[in-house]
């Protein structure tokens, strides 16, 4: 039924070829979701059909593909080498840059000249200690990219970078690179338009800053960093903190110089993030004061181990940073059972609240607190006695849970202690349960960055 | 008739977020004569149809000489649903300023249960033959519906994963004009492709 087809009448076939009538451009639609060698295989329905994969800007994802071990590299360098042009998306998880260098050496060329725009090039690891690839600096001239992830490459200082290299780059994603944090700095100078930066160090740099005047979202997993400072980024709304995929988190003093537009941070942890903002380094003590505060943060998530009292007043000490928080998410953390048990009671925990300065978020804006993996322990609810006796503009609590009937068992509980307050409270409003899901979760990254999967932390 | 956003539980969890929606019904008229009424903000899931409210065309009715009437039903009982979706969420989620760019005009703050509702009437809103599938997806690329076009393309692709040249010929009556030699070539240019 397609046109120009060869009009032999098909006695096999009752039904009409309805497919093959769809114009190109949605048949190439069709076909760049199949995995890529699907997509190639397509050319063998019939003539009309031979031209669309090598006429279809090609999509190549290697992690979505059923490549076999021994025919991984050469498959993907054949399908590479082949494809005429240009490349949209090319997505490796699977290769490391040293095979790959044998079946194809050109391939660094090949997508510059084939002006691919987004490329995820992420070494296969096999073990932990293997040398790094150095990155080719062909890589560097893709002047078409408009998004990049790169993983597992040694990017040595003196690797050639022109200065506007990345004219179309609006999102980029550097994880566990051997690279230096001035090099991080040129390549953010070198991307004008900047808009998604995603960082997953271990240890190298061991002291980074960013500076953008584009970039707006930034995501953070950090381990072994010691310090980590957002110096000037005059666009940026959104601070975005997970759980490396590998290594664990450990303590980083986390510096806010200049951040005017900053609208949503999360998830901070008392007990990793020594926060700084401006020159004052937020403690127990710290009292809100124009110096110490960021204004603009309107969503705020917080994890905090409730049975450790140090945490709890840096709790305090936080949302004293945060004055105009309007969605507030605090997770709980499990307490650790081998930590000393020397820890106050919580008659402690209700003298601190009722005893604290005022915490002006709490007070006055926030309408809307998501508690998460809360247990229902005492300390857990002395802050939400605190927040239901002082929050004025309340209307919404969810209780967040992977399990709904503890969701809304607690959400019950959070009721029954409303209620039976010796004040009535500011706002009617009614605790709820949630079921926790990815939505829920991630709904302080509205953004499309599917990243709290450990295998491809950047996949996009 | 457009109903404010519901609240199950009358006074709490208030929305921020006004944004006034439009009460407005808009006419749209199928290939073959019927009508249906859309609210404008459903409608406006349609970018083309979009354009021609804001342009002022569309007062009489919107007439959609591409779109069977059997078709124009099940799309706009997608865009029912979906720009719904959009809306209902803000009673979950306070974000102000949560307004984000891209094309995720799907599910943004959906509690859960309202997800796997929406998961679950897409997927049975393209379970169907494969002369209605085609129909959605030439439909969804004139009206210019993103989310629906993807998910009826989508589905064809889910069609054809996995399966082999003979076998995908056969679903969609592809009919088979290459000469042998013709094919010969065609699997020995893409040989990589075609070894597994």
């Amino acid at each position: 039924m397609g046109d120009g087809a060869a009009s032999h009448p098909a006695p096999r076939y009752n039904g009409e070829d309805r497919i093959s009538a769809l114009p190109n451009d949605l048949l190439g639609d069709i076909i760049t979701r199949l995995p890529f060698m699907d997509a190639a295989r397509t050319a063998a329905f019939a003539s009309h059909w031979r031209q669309i994969w090598r006429s279809t800007p090609l999509v190549l994802r290697d992690a979505d593909a059923h490549l076999s071990e021994a025919t991984h590299v050469a498959t993907v360098a054949r399908a590479l080498a082949d494809h005429p042009g240009p490349f949209h998306t090319v997505s490796l998880f699977g290769c490391r840059a040293a095979s790959l260098d044998l079946e194809l050496p050109e391939w660094p060329r090949l997508l510059t000249t084939k002006r691919i725009e987004n490329l995820c090039f992420h070494n296969k690891q096999t073990q932990l200690q293997t040398t790094l690839s150095p990155l080719p600096a062909d890589i560097l001239c893709c002047g078409s990219l408009q998004s990049l992830s790169l993983a597992f490459w040694k990017i040595p200082d003196d690797l050639l970078l022109a200065a506007n290299a990345f004219p179309n780059l609006r999102k980029l994603g550097l994880v566990r690179n051997d690279m230096s944090d001035q090099y991080i700095h040129r390549l953010l100078v070198s991307s004008p338009i900047l808009e998604y930066l995603g960082l997953v160090l271990n240890g190298k740099p061991e002291r980074v800053h960013v500076c953008s005047q584009s970039l707006r979202c930034l995501f953070l997993g950090l381990s072994k960093v010691e310090e980590f400072t957002v110096v000037d980024t005059p666009l940026l709304e959104r601070i975005m903190f997970f759980k490396p995929p590998y290594g664990g988190t450990d303590c980083v003093r986390f510096r806010i110089a200049s951040a005017p537009k900053l609208r949503v941070i999360g998830y901070l942890e008392p007990r990793i993030h020594k926060l700084q903002i401006g020159g004052s380094i937020i403690k127990p003590d710290t009292m809100a004061s124009p110096g110490t505060v960021v204004p603009g943060v309107e969503v705020l998530a917080l994890k905090v181990n409730f049975g450790v009292f140090w945490e709890v007043k840096m709790l305090a000490s936080f949302l004293r940073c945060f004055p105009n928080v309007g969605t507030l998410h605090i997770e709980s953390v499990q307490p650790d059972p081998s930590v000393a048990a020397h820890e106050p009671t919580g008659e402690h925990h209700a003298r601190f609240w009722k005893e604290a300065s005022p915490v002006e978020s709490l007070r006055l804006h926030i309408r809307s607190l998501f508690i998460h993996k809360f247990q229902g322990d005492q300390n857990e609810f002395e802050f939400l006695k605190y927040v239901a006796l002082n929050a004025r503009e309340l209307r919404a609590l969810l209780v967040v849970s992977p399990d709904k009937k503890i969701a809304l068992a607690l959400a019950d509980e959070v009721n029954e202690m409303a209620n039976k307050l010796d004040r009535p409270l500011f706002q009617p409003w009614t605790a709820r349960g949630l079921l926790e899901s990815p939505r829920v979760r991630n709904v302080l990254i509205s953004a499309k960055v599917p990243f709290l999967g450990v295998r491809d932390p950047f996949r996009w | 008739m457009a109903a404010t956003p519901a609240d199950a539980s009358s006074s709490s969890s208030e929305a921020v977020v006004g944004g006034e929606k439009s009460n407005k019904m808009i006419t749209l008229i199928s290939s073959d004569g019927e009508s249906f009424e859309a609210t404008e903000e459903a409608a406006k899931m349609s970018v083309t149809i979009k354009h021609m409210i804001e342009d002022g065309c569309a007062d009489d009715g919107i007439p959609l000489p591409n779109v069977p009437a059997k078709i124009l039903s099940m799309v706009i009982e997608y865009c029912n649903k979906h720009a719904a979706d959009a809306d209902d969420t803000n009673k979950h989620v306070a974000d102000p300023a949560d307004a984000d760019e891209d094309d995720d005009n799907n599910n943004n703050n959906a509690s859960a249960g309202e997800k796997e509702d929406l998961k679950s009437f897409d997927a049975s809103l393209v379970a169907v033959d494969q002369a209605t599938l085609f129909d959605i997806i030439l439909a969804a690329n004139f009206l210019s519906i993103k989310g629906l076009l993807d998910l009826a393309c989508q589905k064809v692709a889910d069609d054809i994963k996995d399966k082999s040249v003979e076998e995908v010929r056969e679903i969609f009556k592809i009919e088979n004009d290459f000469t042998k030699e013709e094919e010969e070539a065609v699997r020995k240019e893409n040989a990589w492709a075609f070894n597994e």
